[in-house]
């Protein structure tokens, strides 16, 4: 059964102690850093309100759920969808994360000139293993502040899926609907409105490792 | 468990009085965004363990602090050393802060291909209105594991001076002595063991 948890405390991590004041960067100029190759390949970054924040180096049973939920929404998205992984997103002014998979409106040559925008993205995936913290707390409520429809968290450690729905986008963003899903439990598929099915939460985790094989 | 890299544990010590998730850049990512106008003209701005923050507003009686200061440091740094006023220090690759006043080795020419690096410094000075908390901690730490020889602190709101020697880096940098001097007291001015006389407290404060 599906159980409806309370969402997870503040994290801090929007504030910043120690009395710095961080220069905030725009998307704009966050895109001329990389145009200019003052960001290269190696440097694994997306812009949280304004601040480059790192992206972490992923693993294996991360690589599975996301190529997984890649392959599944791909097939239980109509035509007018467009499945995107690790690509950005613009949600706001000052922040475009790259989240694991999301989904977005139209095709995909609808993005040549722009990324999509918070306003034609239907729904973020983030797969969680170390970063639960981070995803359930400033991610979250950035894509709550963006009206992102709906928002899933894969949480890896503990085998749950969390469904974030019903943005609220005032002075403290979050989301009204928070359910925790299981393996056995299964998640409906709706893109703005429109149901697409259901995916189970089991294919979508890594299988659990035999008992005697140590990884 | 995770296959992140991990910050040497000082810029991690830092880092978490700072932004948790902050992608730190370095020095010359920094230096090529100015270059490339990404900043707006009247940025005052600071690298700090890679972090890019903005330099707090001036206010009247800092800038007391510091024309005053300006006269009575300048008057006393006599050759071989030079004073320069809110302008760029590298200390490590991801850090370039630009301190109220620092006393760099040489003349002004010998900085104009590289700003003045730690082994060329002998004073950094900051002066806090209101970034105390700033300026004795995490710039306290920055300057420390820099191994900058003094670091002084004029808390405005005291009417007092923290005077840091003794450097210590490591993985909690810090300074071994620490001084803190009344408004009617003097400070030695000492560059690298070299004595240039003395400074009383109040003569710089507004």
């Amino acid at each position: 059964m599906p159980s409806v948890a309370e969402p997870p405390p503040e994290t801090a991590a929007t504030s910043v102690e120690g009395g710095l004041t961080p220069y905030r960067l725009s998307v704009a100029k966050y895109e001329e850093m990389a145009r200019h190759g003052i960001l290269g390949p190696g440097d694994k970054v997306e812009l949280l309100h304004g601040m480059l924040a790192r992206k972490m180096t992923t693993h294996t049973p991360h690589t599975f759920a996301t190529v997984r939920l890649d392959r599944i929404l791909e097939s239980l998205c109509g035509r007018g969808w467009c499945v995107r992984s690790q690509q950005p997103v613009i949600a706001s002014d000052d922040s475009m994360p790259e989240p694991d998979v999301s989904v977005a409106q139209g095709a995909l040559d609808d993005y040549l000139v722009r990324q999509p925008t918070a306003a034609q993205t239907a729904l973020v995936v983030e797969v969680s293993d170390s970063t639960l913290r981070l995803d359930l707390g400033v991610k979250l409520k950035l894509y709550a502040a963006a009206m992102i429809p709906e928002y899933w968290v894969v949480d890896l450690s503990n085998g749950k899926l969390h469904v974030h729905t019903l943005p609220r986008g005032d002075k403290s963003p979050g989301y009204r609907s928070t359910v925790v899903l299981g393996v056995a439990d299964a998640v409906p598929l709706t893109l703005s409105g429109e149901a697409f099915g259901s995916i189970r939460v089991g294919d979508v985790l890594p299988p659990p490792p035999s008992p005697g094989v140590s990884p | 468990m995770t296959s992140v890299v991990e910050p040497p544990p000082e810029i991690a010590v830092a880092r978490a009085a700072t932004v948790a998730y902050a992608y730190p850049i370095s020095v010359a990512q920094f230096e090529a965004m100015d270059r490339h106008d990404l900043f707006g003209p009247d940025e005052k701005l600071e690298l700090i363990h890679g972090l890019i923050t903005r330099k707090a507003p001036i206010k009247p009686p800092h800038a007391t602090c510091t024309a005053k200061l300006m006269y009575l440091l300048v008057t006393r740094c006599n050759s071989p050393w030079t004073l320069r006023c809110q302008l760029p220090v590298v200390l490590t690759a991801d850090s370039m802060p630009q301190p109220d006043f620092v006393v760099a080795r040489g003349t002004p020419d010998d900085y104009s291909d590289a700003h003045p690096t730690p082994a060329q410094i002998a004073l950094v000075v900051e002066v806090s209105e209101t970034t105390l908390a700033f300026d004795l901690g995490v710039k306290l730490a920055l300057y420390a594991a820099a191994k900058i020889p003094e670091y002084w602190v004029v808390d405005l709101t005291a009417r007092r001076l923290h005077v840091h020697t003794l450097p210590r880096g490591g993985k909690k940098p810090g300074y071994r002595r620490t001084m803190v001097l009344e408004a009617d007291a003097e400070v030695p001015l000492t560059l690298r063991g070299e004595a240039f006389g003395s400074i009383r407290v109040q003569e710089f404060l507004p």
